[in-house]
């Protein structure tokens, strides 16, 4: 759903409202440009904390580069999986193990005076390289 | 429930603060939510609410807008069922990167709300900010409460003196701490919000 709205400062503000997973989602706000990244990637969540530093120096370089500044680039990475499933109908009670680590990545970049067409295409582009090593 | 707007630029270390500020807060407290926190981000993705929940604290997140302008309607939405819903001893409200404090301020005061604002300051980007976007800087800090002047370990004693001298100019009513949040701050730090 696209909004497009003004305040009482001027800003301007529009953009989409919703997240898609392993898709870029670009909003905008006064002059920045957001982009918005959500994945899930099944490696430890150690070696993903690297590749995440590689990704951010390339977001940042590729932002540089176009002329652009980085307004904050940030991320949280959440492990989930192996969880214990109970079950019980009035008499045994059984259980399930479930065994399947994986780490949620929730990425966001705000930045000034950048190509948002090239900023989501490479964005994806290094998502989808890092999603190549699992 | 006492109000506190966090307030500052994109990156300048707002949830970092955030991070010692509601500890210091609930410090005493009897109230079963003793600090709610807000989390205003203007990405469609609520990465600092989701780094704030993993510390075990109360968060609601109003994402991909700002409540300044934009989610005005929301905030106001928002107040009045976090009172209902926890009648916490403080709220606070961390604003976008790219919110004016005191208008938030405002939209609080309209409900009967009492606040304070708490501004962060990256002293290491000071110099470019305040030269890119002059005006927007005064507009984050000439109603602060209290100024962290934050990222000290990443610049030398005198441009701290210098981002400080200037920083007085635009707020020289509040209270201006020089910290290096990521290390820890001291409790002192937050009297000016209680």
């Amino acid at each position: 759903m696209a909004n497009h709205t003004h305040c009482e400062h001027g800003h301007e503000h529009h953009g989409h409202a919703h997240l898609l997973k392993d898709h870029a989602v670009i909003t905008h706000h006064e002059g920045s440009i957001i982009c918005a990244y959500e994945t899930v990637v099944k490696l430890p969540l150690a070696q993903i904390k690297l590749q995440m530093e590689m990704l951010f120096e390339k977001v940042q370089d590729f932002v540089s580069s176009s002329g652009g500044i980085v307004g904050h680039i940030k991320a949280y990475l959440e492990e989930c999986g192996d969880g214990t499933f109970l079950s019980a109908t009035g008499g045994t009670i059984q259980s399930q193990q479930i065994e399947e680590k994986s780490v949620q990545i929730y990425f966001a970049a705000i930045v000034f005076a950048c190509d948002e067409n090239m900023l989501s295409r490479e964005v994806e582009a290094l998502f989808t390289q890092f999603k190549k090593s699992e | 429930m006492k109000t506190v707007i966090l307030g500052g630029f994109l990156g300048a270390g707002k949830t970092t603060v955030l991070l010692h500020l509601v500890p210091a807060l609930a410090e005493g407290s009897q109230s079963p939510h003793p600090v709610v926190v807000l989390e205003n981000e203007i990405s469609t993705t609520d990465v600092d609410a989701r780094l704030l929940r993993g510390r075990g604290m109360q968060v609601k997140s109003l994402s991909a807008g700002c409540v300044c302008c934009t989610s005005s309607a929301q905030l106001s939405d928002s107040l009045e069922d976090i009172r209902r819903e926890f009648d916490p001893d403080y709220l606070v409200i961390e604003t976008t990167g790219m919110a004016y404090p005191d208008t938030v301020a405002a939209i609080v005061r309209e409900s009967g709300q009492e606040t304070v604002i708490a501004a962060v300051v990256d002293v290491s980007r000071w110099a470019k900010l305040v030269c890119a976007m002059p005006q927007f800087v005064h507009g984050q800090l000439h109603e602060a409460d209290a100024i962290y002047l934050n990222k000290l370990d990443l610049v030398s004693s005198q441009e701290t003196d210098s981002v400080y001298a200037e920083v007085r100019t635009l707020a020289p009513r509040a209270a201006i701490y020089p910290v290096s949040a990521l290390s820890g701050m001291d409790e002192a730090c937050f009297e000016r919000l209680r």
